[in-house]
């Protein structure tokens, strides 16, 4: 099995009806989105805003129908775009984000949908031209529990940082911990904490959904899980270099000769 | 020449638009918010400091129905979680560490289980939250079918419970009960069934940060909670259960807690580029509407045993760890933020842990 490659596939406007549309694979785990961006659009009475444009994100999940988890990932984008779209400059108008899931490994997964989805409606906003404060990027890291087993397929994903020891029993551990990028699920069942970071172009922090992920059946096996303030630190300038460098790249070769920037 | 001579300040100038302070409040709460935060020290409209939370009350068990609940009121807010245990039986094919795990992958067996009737378990395993906000907790949220909120924190609530792995899945066993060998051993006996804890928690007040009411409220009300002793009865071929309610629910030792801070931004008009913001611990729905970023850190403390059982503050002796980040809006929290937020979480999770420390269980 040959290392999968970094990059996501993206396709640009598959739906030429759309303003704007984008299908986007992510390299690992398959996770395959497409989103379509239209707006700005007549507004409901109900909800339009005097000064600012709404969006409306709509999560379609890839099987059934969309229950309480699609309305947590809408919440949570939305809540993304708001402070990346600049609504104040088309009022009272609509902004409708439609994303659907095609293909996913974990339809319930949240950390496994979250960046897909995320940068899938990034760049289907880029295309739509809807008027942006700056672009942003997310990168979903797995902190892996069990440093000694062998990962497969992600060779070129992994990547070390070092741990800070804190106490006693850590330094025994070593005092490394490995970080996986774009986990797939297998990868994902085995990680310690699944960091979702999304970050703007001039490395402001836009999103972090952190949690931690490790297996168990809970009660006292779970105690003192988690992890330290300094390691996430650590973890998230990592992230912030992974989104502001290869990320923009990511979008910019993407867009190509697109005048979108 | 000029007619338009500038008229001397005086008289003649129109009498300052003026309106009471309730009306401010109304009409313009950004910059209602702004001018009592830009003000030094910065006060918030309810009176606190930004970095000051609510205090809270507790009271648990006040539910008689309930295997267990609580009452959490902070501020304004407060909200009632209660905790119906329901058997959920084994049948003969299913594989009993699928619920005895969280984070368990799907696999086709767990979308069948779903199919099973068990109400929500399909996708939640053993333990489900719900929230209701719709009974008239605010004039936001209109009765009628949970809305995106509620949605939202019923998941947030639901990954929280997956995230801590509070409840020790293991104490949810229900076995066979084999008199006649006498062997206690836990590993001889066959598990005929599972507790299913359903958490409902109901939103009487909603006045801001109902996540960190409605997480504590779970916390108590599953610490205080009584399940009756069940067992499977071999000559009925059913799980019957004691009157007595005696079976505590186990949890964690150490026992996270959700701090959540919002963003305020003050638009500054000396310096447009880079405007300032300032963060507010524990926001009311008043500060909450205005906010642009939300911050909720779950955190938990553990005591240093050098330091003695009787934490001092502030912070002497805690270790702190973090299970959970999440944060949402805007681009004004800075990593160096998250890291001065979470001394303040630390300390909210440890003035959380004591007064939990304090409520009596109730009597077996």
């Amino acid at each position: 099995m040959t290392s999968s490659p970094l990059t996501p596939e993206i396709s640009l406007n598959p739906l030429p009806q759309s303003d704007g549309s984008c299908q986007y694979t992510c390299p690992t785990s398959r996770t395959t989105i497409l989103t379509s961006v239209n707006g700005p659009l007549e507004v409901r009475p109900k909800d339009e805003l005097p000064n600012h444009a709404t969006i409306e994100v709509i999560v379609k999940p890839g099987i059934g129908v969309a229950g309480v988890r699609e309305t947590r990932l809408s919440s949570l984008i939305h809540s993304t775009l708001q402070s990346l779209i600049l609504t104040n400059h088309h009022p009272r108008t609509l902004i409708q984000i439609v994303a659907q899931i095609v293909q996913a490994e974990d339809h319930t997964s949240l950390p496994l949908l979250l960046t897909p989805l995320l940068n899938c409606t990034i760049l289907s906003l880029l295309i739509a031209g809807i008027p942006m404060r700056t672009v942003g990027w997310s990168v979903h890291l797995a902190v892996l529990q069990d440093t000694k087993k062998d990962i497969k397929g992600v060779e070129g994903q992994v990547f070390k940082l070092a741990k800070t020891g804190d106490g006693d029993a850590m330094e025994t551990e070593g005092d490394e911990q490995i970080v996986v990028r774009n986990p797939n699920s297998e990868i994902l069942s085995l990680a310690k904490s699944s960091h979702t970071l999304t970050f703007s172009k001039e490395g402001d922090v836009l999103l972090i959904e952190s949690l931690e992920c490790s297996q168990g059946s809970g009660g006292e096996s779970a105690d003192g899980q988690g992890w330290d303030i300094t390691d996430f630190l650590k973890l998230a300038e990592e992230g912030k270099r992974i989104c502001c460098e290869e990320g923009v790249e990511i979008v910019r070769e993407a867009l190509g000769d697109r005048k979108v920037f | 020449m000029s007619i338009l001579t500038p008229q001397p300040a005086g008289d003649s100038l129109p009498p300052p638009l003026t309106f009471s302070t309730s009306l401010f409040r109304q009409i313009s709460p950004a910059l209602y918010l702004e001018r009592h935060l830009t003000h030094s020290p910065p006060t918030r409209p309810n009176g606190r400091s930004p970095s000051q939370c609510r205090d809270f009350t507790l009271t648990t068990n006040s539910l008689s129905h309930a295997h267990g609940s609580a009452v959490v009121r902070a501020g304004d807010t407060a909200v009632v979680c209660g905790i119906r245990g329901e058997i959920l039986t084994v049948a003969p094919g299913d594989d009993p560490s699928r619920f005895e795990s969280y984070h368990c992958p799907p696999t086709s067996a767990t979308h069948a289980c779903g199919s099973r009737g068990a109400g929500g378990a399909s996708w939640g395993g053993l333990i489900i939250p719900n929230v209701e906000l719709s009974t008239g907790c605010s004039k936001k949220y209109p009765l009628g079918p949970p809305g995106g909120l509620a949605q939202t924190l019923s998941d947030q609530l639901h990954e929280l419970v997956n995230v801590t792995k509070l409840v020790s899945l293991d104490s949810l066993r229900i076995y066979d009960s084999d008199d006649g060998s006498g062997s206690s051993l836990a590993s001889t006996k066959k598990i005929k069934g599972y507790w299913s804890l359903y958490l409902d928690v109901l939103c009487i007040s909603l006045d801001g940060n109902i996540l960190d009411a409605a997480w504590y409220a779970i916390v108590a009300a599953l610490k205080s909670s009584r399940l009756p002793l069940a067992s499977w009865n071999q000559t009925e071929e059913r799980i019957f259960c004691q009157a007595l309610l005696n079976h505590p629910i186990s949890l964690r030792q150490s026992l996270p807690f959700t701090t959540t801070f919002a963003l305020i931004p003050l638009p500054n008009s000396e310096n447009h580029r880079k405007e300032t913001a300032i963060l507010l611990n524990d926001p009311d729905s008043y500060e909450e509407g205005e906010a642009c970023e939300i911050l909720t850190i779950l955190c938990t403390t553990e005591f240093d045993p050098a330091q003695g059982d009787s934490p001092r503050f502030p912070l002497a002796g805690l270790r702190t760890r973090v299970e959970k980040i999440e944060k949402r809006g805007g681009w004004n929290i800075g990593l160096t933020q998250i890291e001065s937020c979470l001394d303040l979480a630390t300390s909210k999770a440890a003035r959380y842990f004591q007064s939990l420390a304090k409520e009596q269980p109730a009597p077996l």
